[in-house]
């Protein structure tokens, strides 16, 4: 009764009285825009203004409504207006962006700060705004306060990433909503080419369900861009160690709200940074340069689609294909040994199929992201030729530098995100999403000889349901209140390792979530999320890798608890400044941590249980919109609650090893419009990151970083320094950064060393609108 | 008068000399720890291993707390000379290590290093200025100076056996008879392809002349399998130069188990006879056979340590494995074990507490279960010591709440606890300092 009410409720909808909206854009000058952008606010009814500036929105219900106008080089402008006949006019003029040039980081970051402002913990980064002083999307995360990215300084190394006292699987990483792991099984985030990303938005602890999977806590979820009209930009970046990234990006559109983008990338390294390593030939500790870590990495991608059709708000399909290879110089570990030889090869075809469409005057809005992808990872690692940090071959030994291996893997996978909004009212909305996503996995071992049977050659499955329900509502003028259930679904189809026998297992189990947002003023909110997540175990971990570790269909999911308080204040000190702070505690139960056992056989098991306890601080000062100092700190503490086997009861309470507990950053900006001429910006930075010592192994009592140093790595200073001119005519940016200014001694987990000083200079061309 | 003047300065001057080279030469003081005992744990959790280390000026005891001590990355010293112990880094590098105790501190400290091409396997100490060592490399053999840690040279092993079938052909152990001044090594041969530890039906030794630094021979027998020890690979060589060698069998991971298995799969004590280079093929000795327990599907038998007169001691097993092994081992022999059950089988015959100490009597071939000694478990390795007359061996069983060493008079044939540990990981080494 209630669904036919509720269709009832459609169709009243479907029929409500309508208008047409038309207009044209001009300039200050009266001269007409083309390809401004014009939208409803808060809507997909959006359109492009044709040759002559002229714009033509239909659909527009009855009542008031906000229309915004955008154009490149123009001030963005909100016009209010009610509309109660079949048809009006508004004619827009934009004011030229001499203003908006020093208000970049100020005002554009509008969407990012819209999404700071919601009950769930996000913090949110537009691309555009930080895309001169970055190369890679992980150098952008490194500094968002609770957030640590652990890599090497080796372009194309995986990252480990640690969103407030969890790390590793916990975090998952998504692209438009659809979990990385996917779609693009074996990349790195720090691999995804930045010229397509609009905005990145980091989830501390609790994701929303159109967005999560099974995040332990917290996630990064990628936005993606692709324009709706003619633009073209190229990026040309030189780095250090022979490092070179470009990428070519065109979009092409029409005025029937056809758009085509094509992208091109290429990256290179030699990642020939010089580190300190135990020289097998002299055995001392020298300056060695790094001698084996090539990588290069080319992708494509093109994109047709519309928008702003009667059929769909948006409709898309992407093919992308990628590849690249990288060639391994050390494991986990800086031994006295380097590798000199092993590398491995990947290459990713995927084609991605979107369709937004809205109903019911925009009560009801559907998304559906559907995701293929077929992926091959080869590994060669076959020789006994031992390798000296020196380069030269010292040597014989067993075959294989970092495990003997000769195989490729073949992954394919099938991926659908759909989710349903319903707007109940203003204040009110539910919103229904589920997560389907199937991946399949053979490969061959090339090391098998004949008569033996190659257990990579039996294809195996793994398929994941997560459907979830979220209601989001506004309760008086100040209190916002979300909740969701989610239901988790998952199912293997694997092959035993010794009998090859097929082996089934299913799983399913529900989890929840709620949030909070109390707006004390306009300027200052608090918010508070809780969640109970899972992480459902990775293919390998259920599986093994066929070798020397084995499956184990017993594990469990992993779980925790997760618990985020905040508070958040913006306000103006005179007419020249603007502070924005925010302040947050968090707390972690993780249970049934799934880890690489380390008994007679290795396979992943569930473990132990660790409480993560925190705060972190934000806080950016603006002055007079020219000078910026952001600063951030993060203090945690990260303990054994529980342990599996009883006779390490004596960890209780200990600290975790291999943690950051105390990090942070500081960054001061200055930048001037109109520099040397009308129009152009230039802006200089600095950044200082800290990062406290820390164990990475378990300490007893008697260690400390100075008794003891090899069990720490030590305390971090890094100071980066850099400017960029943006030359508004030529449509030219230009930057140059200089990394670790004073070259200081900076490690990754375990010790293992970055690069020194380090500079890069990078070249962006763009125009829009041609 | 000038003359006798000058003499006398002369005299004089030489007799000054001489008041000096008679003073007594003062000796500068060592910054390592001479006297003392190093005890050690293997801390395992979700985040990591790590070792607890500590130094007790004298025998630890009961309820040790390692936590306050220190901790590092690796220690497994594969042999001790005086306060020096030998072994990989503690930084897990693939070195050869000269550890020692730094008397400031009390910290474990590496004095020096020989970086090699893989983990070290084996350390003899023959003396001051000659040590043995092997490592990963197969048929790797090196000669070095544990003073100087110069690294002297390499044996020749190139007419050594080797099985090109098998992947691994290289020296778990390395026994030094002085009699003849000579190395005999056996060969651990193992195909990774293969579930087995050890894929060879006879056993190999390689005899290595100290004098000459040339490899001589080959000695084979056949019938046995996997000559090492699993403990602290502690040499069995007795005062005429007897040379006696544990080998494991196969676990019953060939299918050979029970009454009936063929002898080469279950625990063999092997006899090369003094002043000889060749296995005496009369002599093979299983010893849990000889406590009575010839009918256990599974047999080990570890942790060797010699004594006197024929008088050897190791950890054997010491009662009946459980319903649920056996019913597991059925299935290894049916070929219908999958990989988590024969993982959750090889865990249970390594860490159940089932294993006793015996003392061997190598000439009448009998094996007498230390009754004060409770059973204990195989894989928390059974290392054994001998400090001044007295044996020290590994108890660890969990449900008794045992986790450190036993004490073991030879002279009265009593066994007490000595040290248990309260906190801190399972038990590791003792090792016992001296100047």
């Amino acid at each position: 009764m209630r669904l036919i009410f509720l269709f009832m409720l459609m169709g009243f909808q479907l029929f409500a009285q309508q208008s047409v909206v038309d207009g044209v854009v001009k300039d200050a000058q009266g001269q007409t825009l083309p390809f401004a952008t014009v939208s409803l606010k808060n809507t997909k009814n959006a359109i492009i203004t044709n040759a002559d500036g002229y714009y033509k929105l239909t659909k527009i219900p009855h009542g008031e409504h906000i229309l915004v106008f955008s154009a490149v080089g123009f001030q963005t402008l909100e016009h209010k207006f009610t509309v109660n006949t079949s048809s009006k006019t508004i004619n827009i003029q934009l004011e030229a962006s001499s203003k908006e040039l020093d208000e970049v980081t100020v005002k554009a970051t509008a969407q990012a700060k819209v999404q700071e402002t919601k009950p769930l913990s996000i913090k949110s980064i537009e691309i555009k705004d930080v895309v001169n002083q970055t190369v890679l999307l992980t150098d952008v995360l490194d500094k968002i306060s609770g957030v640590r990215i652990r890599r090497s300084s080796s372009l194309g190394e995986a990252s480990d990433i640690s969103i407030n006292g969890l790390r590793g699987n916990a975090i998952r990483v998504y692209i438009d909503g659809i979990p990385m792991e996917f779609m693009y099984p074996s990349f790195d985030i720090s691999n995804l080419p930045l010229g397509n990303i609009k905005r990145v938005d980091v989830y501390k602890g609790v994701l929303p369900v159109d967005v999560g999977s099974d995040a332990l806590g917290g996630g990064i979820n990628i936005i993606t861009e692709q324009k709706a009209y003619n633009t073209f930009k190229a990026s040309y970046n030189i780095a250090s160690f022979n490092t070179h990234l470009t990428d070519i990006n065109l979009g092409l559109a029409n005025k029937n709200n056809y758009f085509l983008n094509a992208s091109l990338g290429y990256n290179y390294s030699d990642n020939n940074y010089k580190m300190r390593a135990l020289v097998y030939e002299t055995n001392k500790y020298e300056q060695v340069k790094r001698f084996h870590d090539t990588y290069r990495f080319l992708y494509g991608s093109i994109t047709v689609g519309t928008h702003s059709k009667p059929w769909a708000d948006e409709f898309r399909l992407s093919l992308n294909l990628s590849g690249g290879d990288k060639e391994m110089q050390n494991g986990a570990r800086i031994t006295n040994t380097a590798i000199g030889e092993a590398k491995y090869t990947a290459r990713n075809l995927s084609a991605v199929l979107k369709y937004e469409k809205s109903f019911s005057n925009e009560k009801i809005l559907l998304r559906t992201l559907g995701n293929y992808t077929d992926q091959s990872l080869k590994f060669v690692d076959t020789t006994a030729n031992v390798y000296s940090w020196s380069g030269s071959i010292v040597g014989k030994n067993q075959p294989g530098e970092y495990y003997l291996g000769n195989t490729i893997n073949y992954t394919q996978g099938l991926t659908n995100r759909t989710s349903i909004e319903y707007r109940i009212n203003d204040k009110h909305k539910l919103l229904l999403s589920n997560l389907y996503a199937h991946q399949k996995l053979t490969g061959i071992d090339y090391l098998k000889e004949s008569g033996e049977r190659d257990y990579l050659t039996i294809p195996q499955y793994l398929t994941k349901n997560i459907a979830g329900l979220q209601y989001e509502g506004l309760f008086g003028e100040k209190t916002t209140l979300s909740g969701a259930i989610k239901k988790y679904d998952y199912m293997l189809d694997g092959a035993e390792n010794n009998t090859f026998a097929l082996v089934k297992k299913n799983g399913n189990f529900w989890g929840w979530n709620m949030g909070a947002k109390y707006n004390f003023s306009e300027n200052t909110f608090m918010r508070a999320s809780f969640e109970r997540g899972y992480l459902i175990p990775l293919f390998t971990q259920f599986v093994g890798n066929g070798g020397d570790i084995l499956r184990n269909t017993d594990l469990l999911p992993e779980s925790s608890d997760n618990l985020n308080i905040g508070l958040s204040n913006n306000h103006k000190i005179g007419d020249n400044i603007q502070v924005s702070t925010s302040l947050s505690g968090f707390y972690r139960q993780q249970y049934n941590i799934i880890y690489l056992g380390s008994s007679v056989f290795r396979r992943y098991e569930n473990a132990d249980q660790v409480r993560t306890l925190g705060g972190e601080g934000d806080v950016s000062v603006w002055y007079k919109r020219a000078v910026n100092l952001k600063a951030n700190l993060t203090i945690l503490s990260k303990t054994f609650t529980a342990v599996l086997d009883t006779r390490n009861n004596y960890l209780i309470g200990t600290p975790f090893p291999n943690y950051p507990t105390t990090f942070g950053n500081v960054e001061l900006s200055w930048q001037k419009a109109n520099f040397l001429s009308p129009k152009n910006l230039i802006r200089f930075y600095t950044f200082y990151n800290y990062i406290g010592a820390f164990n990475h192994i378990l300490v007893a009592a008697s260690n400390s970083p100075t008794t003891t140093p090899d069990a720490y790595v030590p305390v971090q200073h890094r100071i980066d320094l850099g400017c960029s001119y943006k030359l508004s005519k030529q449509n030219l940016t230009l930057s140059f950064n200089i990394q670790n200014l004073l070259n200081a001694a900076l490690y990754d987990n375990f010790l293992v060393p970055k690069a020194g000083i380090n500079f890069n200079g990078k070249l962006i061309y763009e125009i829009n609108n041609f | 008068m000038k003359t006798n003047k000058l003499l006398l300065s002369v005299l004089l001057f030489a007799s000054t000399i001489a008041c000096k080279t008679e003073e007594p030469l003062v000796t500068e003081e060592s910054k390592y720890m001479e006297e003392g005992y190093v005890l050690s744990t293997l801390s395992q959790s979700t985040a990591s291993n790590a070792f607890y280390i500590g130094h007790y000026s004298t025998i630890p005891g009961d309820n040790i707390d390692m936590t306050t001590k220190s901790s590092y990355e690796y220690f497994y010293p594969r042999a001790t000379w005086k306060n020096f112990m030998f072994g990989q880094s503690l930084k897990n590098e693939q070195t050869l290590s000269k550890q020692a105790v730094l008397k400031s501190t009390g910290l474990m400290t590496e004095v020096a290093s020989i970086p090699l091409l893989s983990y070290v396997w084996d350390v003899e100490i023959i003396n001051e200025n000659l040590g043995v060592y092997t490592t990963g490399v197969n048929h790797s053999v090196h000669l070095f100076n544990p003073t100087t840690m110069e690294k002297l040279g390499d044996i020749d092993m190139s007419k050594a056996m080797d099985i090109p079938a098998n992947d691994r052909n290289n020296y778990n152990t390395i026994i030094y008879r002085k009699q003849d001044n000579k190395l005999f090594l056996p060969l651990y041969t193992d195909n990774s392809k293969t579930g087995n530890f050890y894929d060879s039906q006879n056993v190999y030794v390689e005899v290595v002349n100290l004098t000459t630094k040339q490899w001589e021979k080959t000695l084979t027998i056949e019938q046995a399998m996997y000559p090492i020890s699993r403990g602290l690979e502690n040499s069995m060589v007795d005062e005429s130069g007897n040379i006696y060698i544990l080998t494991q069998g196969s676990y019953g991971l060939d299918n050979q188990l029970g009454i009936n298995a063929a002898k080469r799969s279950r625990p063999q004590i092997l006899k090369i006879p003094a002043n000889s280079t060749e296995f005496d093929a009369t002599y093979k000795f299983n010893p849990v056979d000889a406590i009575g327990l010839n009918s256990l599907l599974v047999q080990l038998a570890m942790g060797t340590i010699y004594h006197e007169n024929g008088i050897a001691f190791a950890a054997v097993s010491g009662q009946s494995n459980s319903a649920r092994v056996l019913e597991l081992v059925g299935k290894l022999a049916n070929g219908t074990i999958t990989a988590v059950e024969y993982q959750e089988l090889s865990n249970s015959v390594f860490n159940d507490p089932d294993q006793r100490w015996v003392k061997l009597d190598l000439n009448a071939k009998t094996a007498t279960i230390i009754q004060d000694i409770p059973l204990t478990a195989a894989y928390a390795y059974p290392f054994s010591y001998k400090y001044d007359s007295k044996f020290y061996f590994n108890v660890n069983n969990a449900n008794l709440g045992l986790n450190g060493y036993y004490v073991y008079d030879p002279i009265t044939g009593k066994a007490s606890k000595a040290i248990n540990i309260a906190k801190g990981g399972v038990v590791n080494h003792f090792i016992k300092l001296t100047k």
